[in-house]
């Protein structure tokens, strides 16, 4: 993940989910933010990618409560996803969107 | 210096090639022929990565032997270089690839080609991330229909296209080993492809071709045959039923420019 990288994507993030907020750890990096749904309800998620394999590998994304059965031992969401090195995090956010809206 | 007697067929390999290192991901039947003809060119450092061990379904399509089922490939391979050139500098790693990278390994300086041989994209593609990380050649080493076809693509960073310009469809092209471990396992590599059966001779075909690519990489072979643009070769060392040649080595034009070696293309 380069500097001008990471800036595209926080550009984008602010463009369709400004209130979910960028973050950086050691070796990993994403955005997390909530998503509210019917009855009042609110799903925290967390998109998150290793620094090096980004954009080359796609990021992965953990919804909390979870809801369906569709989940990876380590906690994140199982679903097909087409992937290409120019998509987004933001983009990912529309995949927690669509699972969410499908699930409830 | 003098050549050591083993190189005595070979003096003018052995002496451009024993201060070159080479790094070797995956180290299986293509990754395996490869070290080994480096071992037997002169290459005098050897970086050997693998997590896994030699099985006995190996044995037919490797140098390998009944006597290293067992243990780990990294080991297996370093012997084996070290039988042909007890000189050699062998490293080995033997863990997860992929979290060798994200912890931060970064490629030594005396590093003069990375060769990916891994089933995996996912380390496929972070091979080419620390390729264009240290400006390092690389060497990107398949074959596919039951050994039959081989897809060999250098990456000259800067140059040429990226191993991901051309192999991003591979998110969704392969068909991947037993998908359901990722319910269990959450080390699994949902991006490696299914073993499939294939000779030992045709993979000998292939990595012979990939090796002359390698010499050429690090300034000892004919280099007539890169343009830098056509930087993928299929060999058909035994697909009588495609439209490529028989026997024979076919370029592929790759276009350069890809969201991940060019930051113009970030994101859409």
């Amino acid at each position: 993940m380069t500097a001008a990288r990471w800036a595209a994507e926080i550009r984008k993030m602010n463009d369709a989910f400004p209130w979910f907020r960028p973050f950086e750890l050691e070796n990993r990096i994403g955005f997390t933010g909530e998503l509210p749904a019917p009855a009042g309800k609110v799903y925290s998620v967390k998109v998150v990618a290793w620094k090096r394999a980004y954009p080359a590998m796609p990021p992965t994304i953990f919804i909390e409560p979870k809801v369906g059965a569709n989940w990876c031992a380590d906690g994140s969401l199982c679903i097909e996803r087409n992937w290409e090195a120019k998509c987004s995090f933001a983009q990912q956010v529309l995949f927690a969107i669509a699972y969410l809206d499908e699930q409830l | 210096m003098a050549i050591p007697a083993v190189f005595s067929r070979n003096p003018d390999e052995w002496r451009a090639l024993h201060d070159k290192h080479f790094m070797v991901v995956g180290n299986g039947s293509i990754g395996g022929a490869l070290a080994l003809m480096a071992a037997r060119s002169g290459v005098g450092q050897i970086s050997l990565f693998d997590n896994s061990a030699v099985k006995e379904e190996n044995l037919g399509r490797t140098f390998y032997s009944l006597a290293t089922v067992g243990k780990l490939k990294v080991h297996a391979l370093k012997d084996l270089i070290l039988e042909v050139n007890p000189q050699a500098v062998v490293s080995t790693y033997s863990g997860d690839f992929r979290k060798l990278i994200h912890e931060g390994f970064v490629v030594n300086r005396t590093t003069s080609l990375l060769i990916g041989a891994t089933d995996s994209f996912a380390c496929q593609s972070l091979i080419n991330v620390l390729s264009l990380e240290t400006n390092s050649p690389a060497l990107f080493v398949s074959c596919w229909g039951a050994a039959t076809v081989g897809e060999i693509l250098y990456v000259k960073p800067g140059q040429t296209p990226c191993y991901n310009c051309y192999a991003d469809f591979r998110h969704t092209a392969e068909e991947t080993v037993d998908d359901s471990q990722k319910y269990f396992d959450p080390d699994v590599d949902s991006t490696r492809t299914a073993s499939q059966p294939g000779l030992w001779s045709n993979v000998l075909i292939i990595c012979g071709f990939a090796f002359q690519v390698a010499l050429a990489l690090v300034g000892n072979g004919a280099t007539a045959f890169m343009d830098d643009t056509h930087n993928l070769f299929i060999v058909n060392a035994g697909d009588f039923n495609s439209n490529l040649p028989f026997w024979a080595v076919s370029k592929g034009l790759v276009r350069r420019g890809c969201a991940v070696c060019e930051e113009a293309k970030s994101t859409e």
